[in-house]
Formats: C-alpha cells, structure tokens, sequence
C-alpha cells in the first residue's frame, strides 16, 4: 500500500473523495525501474494500471516495413511524470494494446488490475469515478495519436511531392 | 429508435432509461450537414438512428472514422472533460439522430450510480475502438 496523500496530488484522482483515494491507497505498490526495462509488450495480459512518479515511458507499437525486415518500434506517446498508463488493466479484454518501455529510470505507482476491477465493482461510486478518469485517459491518448498521424499524413504527402 | 436499443445503454433498467429519454430529442439533417466542428464546446451525446455521418479528424477528410450502425454513439467528447468534440460529424446521407444533453445526462449518472458505472465502462469502451482505429491507420501509415 502507500500513503492517500501520495495519490491526491495527481491529475487522474481529482474529484475524488477522500475516502475513495484510501481505497485505492490500499491495493496500490511503488515501484521503480531501470533505465531500458520493458514494462510490457503488445498483447501481454493487462496485469497493473500505472501512474508515473518519475522518468519517462515510451508508448510504441511494431510496425512492419516487409516481410523479410524485423518489425520497427514506432513510438505513440511518452508518459512522463505524473501521468496515467496501462488503461487496458480496467477494460475488456485485459491486453495492452501497445508496448511500454522506460526510456529513464522510473518509478510508478501500481494498481494490481484483478484487485482494482474487484474494488471498482464492489464500491460502485468509486468504480463510476475511475472509469471516467479511465475515459479521460484514453480520450487524451487518442487525441495525441490523432495529432501525430495527421503529422505524418502530412510528412508523406510531402515527400510525393 | 428506443433508448434502450442504444449501445451505450442496452440492458439498463426502465426507469433510469426513462430519465435519459426525457433528455433525448430526435432530429434530421440533410446530406452535408455539419453537426459539430472539432473544437467546438461539447454539449450533446448523439445517437445514429438513420443515415450515415463522417467522423473527420483535423479537416483531414480522408481521415476519418464513419458512423453507420444504427445505435451507435459519436460526440462522447460531451461526456469527458475537456468537453471539446475531437472531430468534425458531417452527414454523408441525410440522417436521423437522437440528440441528448450531456449536463443533464451527467446528473442522471449521479442519481443512478450503479447503471452509470456501466455505461461508463461502456463509453471508455468506445473511446477505446476509435484509438485501436487510430493505431491502424498509424501502423498503415508507415508501410
């Protein structure tokens, strides 16, 4: 567990009740990494939901320029501090659905996804105030993906020219 | 359509799907009709009941994301903060929507929380297919 008082300083828990921060206090661990770890990869079960203290976090995905080439790792986002990671933890199917590495060292905050789908079902409230967070997580990564690919869009059409 | 047929809130008991259906209105728009621009305050959760409406993303129209399942929600963006719609919904046939406010809607969730906690796993959901969708074209975009 850690400290409530550690979590009500991030972004993802405002709005939150303070007994609603305790709950989650309770099932959640620090843990720290070194420069290079792989947190995960694609399609990996969804074991925990993150929220980085520090460093950084590369979001990336295998893009495959032949059949012959080894895939390439194309960067979607980066996490840094204070920021959320790991959503598929909290939705169906369970799999992430890109792969995380740390580019610094790093520490993170871990919610164990089976114990935290179980709190969230069992404390309703706090379940519908996790979700919509959850929402605004993905909804802000969507919007930097989308930002991106225009870019690129915008770079190939370029490149025709 | 009735409420209850929307993806959204299938399966959600008769009397909180009366609250939500005093909030919805249905309208039509004709072909070309633009019913939100990507910036523009998101106040309104909209529903396909006819027709099929073009999700375009940054005025890129060949980047776009099609509305075209009856039932199927768009403008969730009124549902999450910022509250800015993150597309531009234009008809590409004329269309039939229902058309619900969102402030509202979010006082029906305080009331009902349990049911709210399933439609909101349902919306994160959604917003979830579109960045899977997102991923795609990303992954397609650098062959």
């Amino acid at each position: 567990m850690v400290s409530a008082d550690l979590l009500k300083g991030y972004d993802f828990f405002k709005g939150f009740s303070e007994e609603q921060v305790k709950k989650l206090a309770d099932i959640a661990t620090e843990e720290s990494y070194k420069a290079g770890f792989q947190l995960w990869k694609k399609g990996d079960p969804a074991k925990s939901l993150y929220l980085l203290e520090g460093g950084k976090v590369v979001l990336s995905m295998d893009t495959y320029m032949g059949t012959s080439r080894p895939p390439m790792q194309v960067t979607v986002d980066i996490v840094t501090k204070g920021g959320a990671m790991g959503w598929s933890a909290v939705i169906e199917p369970y799999v992430y659905t890109l792969g995380a590495r740390c580019i610094d060292d790093s520490k993170a905050i871990a919610f164990d996804g089976a114990k935290l789908r179980e709190l969230l079902n069992k404390d309703i409230k706090l379940g519908y105030a996790f979700m919509h967070a959850t929402a605004r997580v993905i909804a802000t990564r969507l919007t930097h993906t989308e930002i991106i690919l225009v870019g690129e869009r915008g770079l190939s059409v370029l490149s025709q020219d | 359509m009735f409420i209850q047929e929307v993806e959204l809130f299938q399966g959600i008991p008769s009397h909180v799907i009366g609250e939500i259906s005093e909030l919805a209105t249905q309208e039509s728009y004709p072909v070309g009709y633009v019913l939100f621009r990507e910036g523009d305050v998101a106040d309104f959760l909209y529903t396909l009941e006819e027709g099929e409406i073009n999700l375009i993303i940054q005025a890129q129209k060949d980047f776009s994301f099609p509305v075209i399942k009856a039932g199927s929600v768009f403008g969730w963006s009124s549902l999450v903060e910022p509250n800015r719609y993150t597309a531009t919904a234009e008809c590409v046939k004329d269309s039939k929507v229902l058309k619900i406010d969102a402030e509202r809607l979010m006082r029906v969730f305080q009331r009902h929380p349990a049911e709210s906690l399933i439609i909101m796993k349902r919306l994160a959901g959604v917003i979830a297919t579109r960045l899977l969708k997102s991923y795609k074209e990303f992954a397609a975009s650098r062959k």
